[in-house]
């Protein structure tokens, strides 16, 4: 569970959070909002990257004080990896293992399940988008996070692989507490349990079937 | 400790794929061969050890700056600038896992590239069956101490970069001052200020290039006369303790670089 209290966060005279608040149980919820009214930002601070005053729990942990835990319990999931292209699959799986003390067997497992089994001694630079992003999801997942952030996950990818990822994304809808930002409101409006609007350092929450591209008029 | 340790593997292995280490690090061994081979020119065969360390010791301050400084600078503003800063932040790691790791990948990186130069040199001279070993890794040594001081001072650089283009960029001025500028600054600065000798050696300590200079000559030779006034003049002040002061000089260096990065880095909110 998240729960986000008159969350305030500012870059110099910039205002990009002023006091809103927002609880999130097992559920998707859907993040929009025009470029730079800070949805990255939000997740940064729920992963206590980034200063912020209020207060943010997850699983009833401040995550001022405890972000080792947190980043436990939490699986990032950017709009593009960007990590080291020229390692094999293999050894990128490994790494994060390590990091998330959990055994290779379990990485092992996931790449069966998103189907990258046979692909271990690829390097990532030649992975697809959607076989990198499925990557991503893969070592989001290796610690069993109860909660997943979503940053723009489908941005990069044609309609095959978005629809690849929307349907892994559909299957975590009651299982698991899920952020997902993005600018395409039909793919937010099919997938989520139900929408926030990040406007002027607000949380607004539309009805789902206002959300088309009137709603932003 | 143990994410410590993860984090420079990676960065270890990043670092030795650079473009700029393999790069420097052929023309590092090129050099150092080259000058342990013909160092000597009149017979054309490998050179006497001193003539060759003297050697040596200039291409290694030319050397490990450049690449201490470039490799440390690149090293978090890289990841900032490709976004994986932000991505493994959001791992289970801490800022100060990240920061070590990424230093002493960095670090390991580098001297494993002057070691391998060296290496290449060590075999020419020892090919002339030199005695001179335990000068040799005298040298070494230095040179791994003095790369550490050079990282050390790029990852200043790299937590106040923005990007990978500029972290270089400053990393190239920040050599040229050292290595070539800090030189005709001081020289200038005696002339027009008429400073004193114990004045100029005082401002050379605040070079750390300089100081690894006058530490390698000190060990390996103890005549100081290369080093004209200010290296006397500091042999006659510190005696037999010099080469220990100007070691514990280069931690202090050293730590204080690390430290002042740090504390920039646990600060910095943008990713």
């Amino acid at each position: 569970m998240i729960k986000i209290n008159n969350l305030e966060k500012k870059f110099g005279d910039h205002i990009i959070f002023q006091g809103p608040s927002l609880e999130v149980h097992n559920e998707i919820v859907g993040i929009v909002g025009a470029n730079g009214t800070g949805k990255t930002t939000l997740f940064k601070c729920l992963l206590g990257l980034s200063d912020f005053s209020g207060s943010i729990f997850i699983d009833h942990l401040d995550v001022r004080k405890n972000p080792l835990e947190i980043k436990n319990k939490v699986g990032y999931i950017p709009q593009y990896l960007p990590i080291w292209p020229d390692l094999e699959l293999i050894d990128v799986i490994k790494f994060f293992c390590k990091l998330r003390d959990v055994g290779i067997e379990r990485g092992l497992f996931l790449f069966e399940q998103f189907n990258l089994i046979n692909h271990l001694k690829k390097k990532v630079a030649f992975l697809s988008g959607g076989m990198r992003q499925k990557l991503s999801i893969v070592i989001a997942l290796l610690s069993d996070p109860a909660i997943l952030l979503l940053d723009e996950p489908t941005a990069n990818l044609d309609a095959w692989a978005t629809k690849e990822i929307l349907s892994i994304m559909k299957s975590w809808r009651g299982e698991k507490c899920v952020l997902f930002a993005s600018h395409r409101l039909e793919e937010v409006r099919i997938i989520s349990n139900r929408i926030v609007q990040i406007d002027d350092g607000r949380f607004i929450e539309p009805r789902l079937e206002d959300v088309s591209l009137e709603f932003l008029d | 400790m143990k994410k410590i340790l993860l984090i420079s593997k990676m960065s270890f292995r990043e670092s030795i794929r650079n473009k700029w280490v393999i790069n420097f690090s052929i023309g590092f061994a090129l050099l150092a061969f080259l000058f342990s081979y013909v160092g000597s020119s009149e017979t054309a065969t490998f050179s006497s050890f001193d003539r060759t360390s003297a050697t040596l010791l200039n291409i290694l301050m030319l050397f490990i700056p450049l690449l201490g400084f470039t490799l440390g600078a690149q090293s978090i503003a890289g990841d900032r600038e490709g976004g994986s800063l932000l991505y493994l932040l959001s791992q289970p790691i801490n800022k100060n896992h990240y920061f070590f790791g990424k230093f002493f990948g960095s670090v390991l990186a580098l001297s494993i590239s002057i070691t391998s130069g060296l290496a290449i040199a060590a075999l020419g001279v020892a090919l002339t069956g030199s005695d001179k070993v335990f000068s040799f890794i005298i040298l070494w040594l230095t040179a791994l101490f003095f790369i550490v001081v050079c990282v050390s001072i790029g990852m200043i650089l790299s937590v106040l970069a923005t990007n990978r283009g500029r972290a270089i960029g400053t990393a190239i001025f920040a050599w040229l001052g050292f290595t070539v500028l800090s030189d005709l600054g001081l020289m200038a600065m005696a002339q027009v200020l008429r400073l004193r000798s114990e004045a100029i050696v005082g401002l050379t300590l605040f070079n750390p290039v300089e100081v690894f200079k006058i530490l390698t000559i000190r060990v390996l030779s103890s005549n100081l006369e290369v080093l004209g006034m200010g290296g006397l003049y500091l042999d006659i002040v510190f005696g037999s303790l010099l080469p220990l002061f100007l070691f514990f000089w280069l931690c202090f260096f050293s730590v204080i670089a690390i430290y002042f990065a740090r504390w920039i880095f646990l600060l910095q909110d943008e990713y």
